[in-house]
């Protein structure tokens, strides 16, 4: 006869009753699966001996780890990799990018300049006409009165004007004294 | 977050053989017998990994965090199987566990009675602590090394945990009546 393992029986007994019991929290699942030792484990602990299903996700948790690690490698590195070709597509941009920007600055001042000095120029113009009109029709003096103060100052002027003169002569036709 | 289409297929690509992986492991601990699908698992985890990967990049990375998902997932797929109306029990007389139960049986067909097996837990509760944990841990099929570290003890004190443990507990089913079994 055929004897049966003990092993055998004992968990097929314990996963017939899997519906009726209460599920592990992951976070104590996780935990032991990685060996830590606290509170929570030790009760998820005394499940998993007498739970068929406990020991089965213990046992998938334990089995899931290195695949999962592998996973995160394998993402850290297709990230990485991603990231790395932006970097190497954005490099002639950025080493193109400050030329344009000399290129727009040098741009702008030159623009900037030659608005300055065409609003300069403009604005010179009309600040300079009244003044060349103004100079330009300078009213001269009233010769009426000008005349006492035209008087020359070198004594090698011409000669003034005989009706003031001092020594003006009456005329002689009417001068009786003489005859 | 914007994904470029070189970088969203390599993506893609490793979750798909992730998925694969993982749809195995389940099916190579025999977690489909509680309930679950291991594709409808499989295709889950890839689902909540990249609205993971799709939320924050860093997150993803952490070994921890993957077997979170997974876990998660398969637990709250168990909890949803054991929530659906199942199959009424077979009655009495049907093929099933009950069935085997015979007076005259020996040590395998009693040992598959329901009752029978209270008897051999009412044995190994007879047991010291520490070795009834570490004799069901073994019934179980974990390694010696798996018991030591789950205990916190090594491996060797382990073993004498359990060799004691399983001799006392051999003891108390030749008693019970139960005869030997193979281990």
């Amino acid at each position: 006869m055929i004897k049966p393992g003990l092993a055998n029986l004992y968990r097929r007994f314990t996963r017939r009753h899997a519906a009726a019991e209460a599920l592990p929290q992951v976070d104590a699942l996780l935990a032991l699966a990685e060996g830590e030792h606290g509170a929570s484990s030790e009760r998820l602990l005394t499940e998993v001996a007498r739970s068929g299903l406990h020991a089965d996700l213990l046992r998938f948790a334990r089995a899931l780890s290195p695949e999962s690690a592998r996973l995160g490698v394998q993402l850290e590195q297709a990230l990485d990799a991603s990231s790395a070709g932006h970097q190497r597509d954005r490099r002639p941009l950025r080493s193109a990018t400050p030329q344009r920007g000399w290129l727009r600055t040098a741009g702008a001042l030159a623009a900037g300049l030659l608005v300055a000095v065409a609003v300069w120029s403009v604005q010179r113009g009309h600040m300079s006409a009244p003044a060349d009109v103004a100079a330009a029709n300078k009213p001269v003096p009233d010769r009426i009165f000008a005349a006492l103060s035209e008087r020359p100052t070198s004594g090698t002027t011409g000669k003034r004007d005989e009706i003031f003169r001092g020594d003006f002569k009456s005329d002689r036709i009417f001068k009786s004294s003489e005859g | 977050m914007s994904i470029d289409p070189a970088l969203r297929q390599r993506l893609h690509q490793l979750l798909r053989d992730y998925g694969a992986k993982v749809r195995a492991l389940i099916e190579g601990h025999g977690l489909g017998q509680y309930g679950i699908d291991p594709a409808d698992i499989e295709q889950e985890v890839r689902i909540r990994l990249w609205k993971a990967l799709e939320r924050d990049r860093n997150a993803a990375f952490h070994t921890s965090f993957i077997q979170r998902v997974v876990l998660t997932t398969v637990i709250d797929a168990i909890r949803a199987a054991n929530a659906r109306p199942v199959d009424p029990l077979p009655e009495a007389g049907e093929t099933g566990d009950l069935a085997f139960v015979e007076p005259t049986a020996g040590p395998e067909r009693s040992a598959s009675g329901i009752e029978d097996f209270d008897r051999i837990m009412a044995c190994m509760a007879e047991l010291p602590e520490r070795r009834r944990k570490a004799v069901a841990l073994h019934l179980q099929g974990f390694s010696l090394r798996e018991i030591g570290e789950f205990s916190g003890t090594s491996e060797e004190a382990a073993r004498k945990l359990l060799d004691r443990g399983m001799e006392t507990l051999r003891e108390r089913l030749v008693v019970a009546g139960f005869g030997e079994f193979d281990d």
